[in-house]
């Protein structure tokens, strides 16, 4: 199951959840992932950690957001993904 | 050899010798050297009667000029992106075979990208520039495809240079977008009209030969001259020296984005509590959003008040001229249009005057415009705690800007105000240690941006004002901490040892360097 | 509760990621994060999660914070209040409020979400948006519902639509609805915030309308846009003379110890409770306009 939250726009990220994993996984896809990759991760898995997933593989396609941009994303996609999202 | 390390006073380490630059004289401050000895000059020349220097080629000039392999030539950016000349000259010297040359301009833009070939080919193997962008930058950032360092110098200090013989210009090519058969020239009227010359000023005064190449021909004598004839050995006229519609852009719009609106307002609130907004005083801004926004509501402060200053510099645009044209300054001092509204108003405005770039910044001279400065706004890509500024590469190392006339007019104005937003995207301006210092720190007085103004220890009687006037001050450390809150500290890449590039102060001494990145 | 100035109101789409950090930097007394009309059906949950952890991180400094959240007749509105409160909403507004009986709901979630997470009885606070005529003609038992509302605001888009009225530029089919809104706060003892002009190219126009609000009693304004602020503080700033009577008159208050009733003479004039509360809301603009300190 599959949930998106996010818009491709400066300043946002994208956020694309898939419970379908065994184990979590998250890629960053960043133009400052040199810079900010770390953190941009940790923020991710706080998140997940929080609403205790154990099991996603994340896709986050950032555009210069911030920490609390990429988790509040992440959140209504586990969210969404959790209420019946996509296949 | 033993290299050895020196720090400088912007607390770089350098090597006291760079491969394919030279012997290292270390920046110790911006007024630490007092030249000596004679300025150089070109061999003597002689003119007869009814010899004609009009040329029908640019070929035909480079073959006049004898050309040689390793000589030094120039040109000037005035064309911005628009620039035909360079690429044109640039492409002939190579299909005559002709190899490692050494250029001297007075910046490059995105227009200059075939550069890379030539560079790749061997036909150039020196640059002297005051900025690099877009790829021939990151060609030369990441590959070092040049293999020995670029020498990146500030307006003031390239006509420093130049007078002092430090850069012998073989042949200067000069795009003129007005010239008479003489070679008597202006860069104000014509279809590529782009308004004063002050960069070519200097090249036209110290080089071996010079080459004027034009699409207006006019009539001798030109009426308006801003390059004589005396200067001149060929006028090469051509069909088209620039794109009218890359040169000659709009007037440059004050901004309408309420961040850049809100730092300018708070820029204008601390120059109006500093006391040096009064009558008689001058000003220079920048050409960024928030450096011009500042003009705006400098106005209104100059209106209520009844404040008309004596001149303003630049780097000159609409908005200035709008300062001149309603009365807020005596007069323009203008080394380099950016619009066509300044191109315009040099051709009408008696007060609009054309200044030399080494009349604008160079400081070795007998008296340079930077060094009357009462107010200059810059903007930054990145300042350090020590108020260090970089202008010249991004955070992961790469080139991507310039110095321009920063480092001079922050050295000579007696106010220097950054203006800035706390952020790019993710990435913070504020840092504890720049990429690469091109204005050093203690010229540097006040940082304005969105979440905080910070003053430079180094000036406490400012602080004093400022406080006196209601203005909330921040250290930069503790708006550092703020922005870095919400950013995150970005982690840094380290760079490869090689030296691609040595940044000079004006004085010639060098005030970093910048590393290949890895 | 405490008085403090709310001159202004900056409007910010809560869905929006540049302005959750930079709507609190042009000076507005309060900001309002909107989940309501700014944001579309499909992203209330993104816009909600997203304020959710703005709130959590940033520090807004001395700006109050509002929240505009969703009636709680729609499926929004409950979710909003859940996940809100608990990451440090503390001011909501509640749109489109016309009884008392949708304040007594709001209030009683927010007794239960304060007591499930150990949050203060009380601490939250609700400011009613008036935007129809019921809830006009309501506005004085909407501002005595519940100790929990501070404020209440007037929003005049639905307010003429529902009316079947034309909005203009001088306001006059506005008027009555306004001052009903004014006197209902006066009654309620809390803030009256006039609705928004959206006008923008207008700045004249704007002038005319603050001045006029101010002028009938309202303590603030709503703004979409930065460049409003400025000019709402400048109407709302009160001038020198009348600050120096202000200050007089609090000062010869305090000194007097009046609270609850009485009369005292200040040069020679008679003051009384009325007009101590006027003197004490002129300092209190004359403290945010950095008049005095």
């Amino acid at each position: 199951m599959v949930g998106i939250c996010g818009n491709e726009k400066d300043s946002d990220a994208l956020v694309t959840v898939n419970l379908d994993n065994i184990g979590t996984e998250i890629i960053i896809e960043s133009k400052i992932k040199d810079m900010f990759g770390k953190l941009m991760e940790k923020a991710v898995r706080e998140v997940l950690d929080e609403m205790k997933v154990e099991n996603a593989k994340v896709l986050v396609q950032d555009f210069g957001a911030l920490d609390f941009v990429i988790k509040g994303r992440t959140r209504t996609a586990v969210r969404r993904a959790l209420t019946g999202g996509m296949k | 050899m033993e290299i050895k390390k020196i720090k400088n006073k912007a607390k770089r380490e350098i090597p006291d010798y760079i491969e394919g630059y030279g012997e290292v004289k270390p920046y110790a401050g911006p007024f630490a050297t007092e030249p000596t000895g004679r300025k150089y000059a070109p061999l003597k020349s002689f003119s007869r009667p009814g010899a004609s220097k009009i040329l029908n080629s640019i070929k035909e000039a480079i073959e006049k000029c004898e050309i040689k392999d390793g000589m030094t030539i120039s040109f000037h950016h005035h064309l911005r992106n628009g620039d035909y000349v360079l690429n044109m000259v640039m492409d002939e010297i190579a299909k005559l075979g002709i190899k490692n040359l050494n250029l001297v301009c007075s910046s490059l833009t995105k227009a200059h990208e075939p550069l890379i070939e030539h560079i790749r080919n061997g036909v150039v193997t020196g640059i002297n520039t005051s900025g690099l962008r877009g790829e021939i930058a990151k060609e030369i950032s990441k590959k070092n495809i040049l293999g020995k360092p670029v020498t990146f110098r500030t307006h003031g200090g390239r006509a420093r240079a130049i007078e002092a013989g430090e850069l012998k210009i073989d042949v200067a090519f000069i795009a003129a977008p007005a010239c008479d058969k003489m070679g008597n020239m202006n860069g104000a009227e014509g279809k590529s009209a782009f308004g004063a010359m002050g960069y070519p000023m200097v090249d036209a005064q110290y080089a071996e030969k010079v080459v004027a190449i034009t699409d207006n021909l006019m009539p001798f004598p030109l009426k308006r001259i801003s390059i004589p004839m005396t200067q001149i050995d060929y006028v090469v006229v051509i069909e088209s020296i620039g794109d009218p519609e890359q040169i000659a852009t709009g007037a440059t719009r004050i901004t309408k984005n309420p961040q850049e609106l809100l730092i300018a307002e708070k820029a204008s609130e601390v120059l109006t509590a500093s006391g040096y907004i009064k009558n008689g005083f001058s000003f220079q801004a920048g050409s960024g959003g928030a450096s011009l926004a500042v003009c705006k509501y400098l106005k209104e402060y100059m209106q209520e008040n009844n404040i008309k200053g004596s001149f303003a510099a630049g780097g000159i645009t609409a908005t200035m001229v709008e300062f001149l044209e309603e009365g807020y300054f005596e007069a323009l001092l203008d080394t380099q249009s950016f619009d066509s509204a300044a191109a315009e108003s040099m051709l009408k405005n008696p007060a609009h005057i054309e200044m030399s770039a080494s009349m604008y910044a160079n400081p070795h001279n007998k008296g340079c415009s930077a060094h009357q400065l009462d107010v200059m706004i810059l903007s930054a890509t990145e300042i350090d705690t020590d108020y260090n500024i970089n202008s010249l590469t991004g955070s992961t190392g790469i080139i991507m800007g310039a110095l321009g006339g920063a480092p001079d007019t922050a050295a000579g104005a007696k106010l220097t105000v950054v203006v800035a937003p706390t952020m790019r995207k993710r990435i913070p301006i504020v840092t504890d240690r720049v990429t690469t210092v091109v204005t050093p720190g203690e010229t540097v007085d006040i940082l304005v941006t969105e979440r905080g103004i910070c003053v430079n220890p180094k000036r406490p009687e400012l602080i004093e004002i400022l406080t006196k006037a209601g203005i909330q001050l921040k250290t930069i450390e503790s708006l550092k901490e703020e922005i870095e809150k919400l950013t995150g500290v970005p982690e840094k890449k380290s760079l490869s040892e090689t030296i691609v590039a040595v940044v000079e102060y004006r004085d010639g001494t060098v005030i970093d360097v910048v590393r290949q990145t890895k | 509760m405490e008085k403090r100035a709310r001159r202004t109101m900056l409007f910010a789409p809560a869905n929006n990621p540049k302005m959750l950090v930079t709507a609190h930097l042009y000076g507005a007394d309060c900001v309002l994060f909107d989940l309501e009309d700014a944001v579309k059906y499909a992203d209330k949950d993104a816009a909600r999660d997203l304020l959710a952890e703005a709130l959590k991180t940033i520090d807004y400094g001395d700006t109050e914070i509002f929240a505009r959240i969703n009636p709680l007749s729609t499926e929004f509105g409950k979710d909003d209040v859940r996940i809100l409160v608990p990451s440090g909403l503390r001011k909501m507004r509640l749109a489109m409020c016309e009884k008392p009986e949708h304040v007594k709901e709001l209030d009683e979630l927010l007794t239960e979400v304060e007591k499930e997470y150990g949050i203060e009885n009380g601490a939250c606070k609700i400011q009613c948006s008036l935007e129809t005529p019921l809830a006009v003609m309501n506005a004085v038992s909407i501002a005595v519902a519940s100790p929990r509302v501070i404020s209440i605001s007037f929003g005049a888009e639905d307010f003429t639509r529902t009316m079947g009225a034309e909005r203009t530029k001088e306001g006059k089919e506005l008027f009555v609805a306004r001052t009903m809104v004014v006197m209902a706060a006066a009654i309620a003892g809390i803030d009256a915030i006039d609705t928004v002009w959206a006008d923008l190219d207008d700045e004249e126009g704007f002038k005319e309308e603050v001045k006029s609000s101010m002028n009938l009693g309202f303590a603030g304004k709503s703004c979409v846009h930065p460049s409003q602020i400025k000019i709402v503080h400048k109407i709302f700033t009160p001038n020198k003379e009348e600050l120096e009577k202000s200050l007089e008159i609090v000062r010869a208050a305090e000194a007097a110890n009046i609270s609850k009733g009485g009369v005292i003479t200040v040069n020679g004039k008679m003051v009384d409770i009325p007009v101590i509360a006027k003197a004490e809301k002129i300092v209190r603009l004359a403290k945010s306009a950095g008049m005095i300190k």
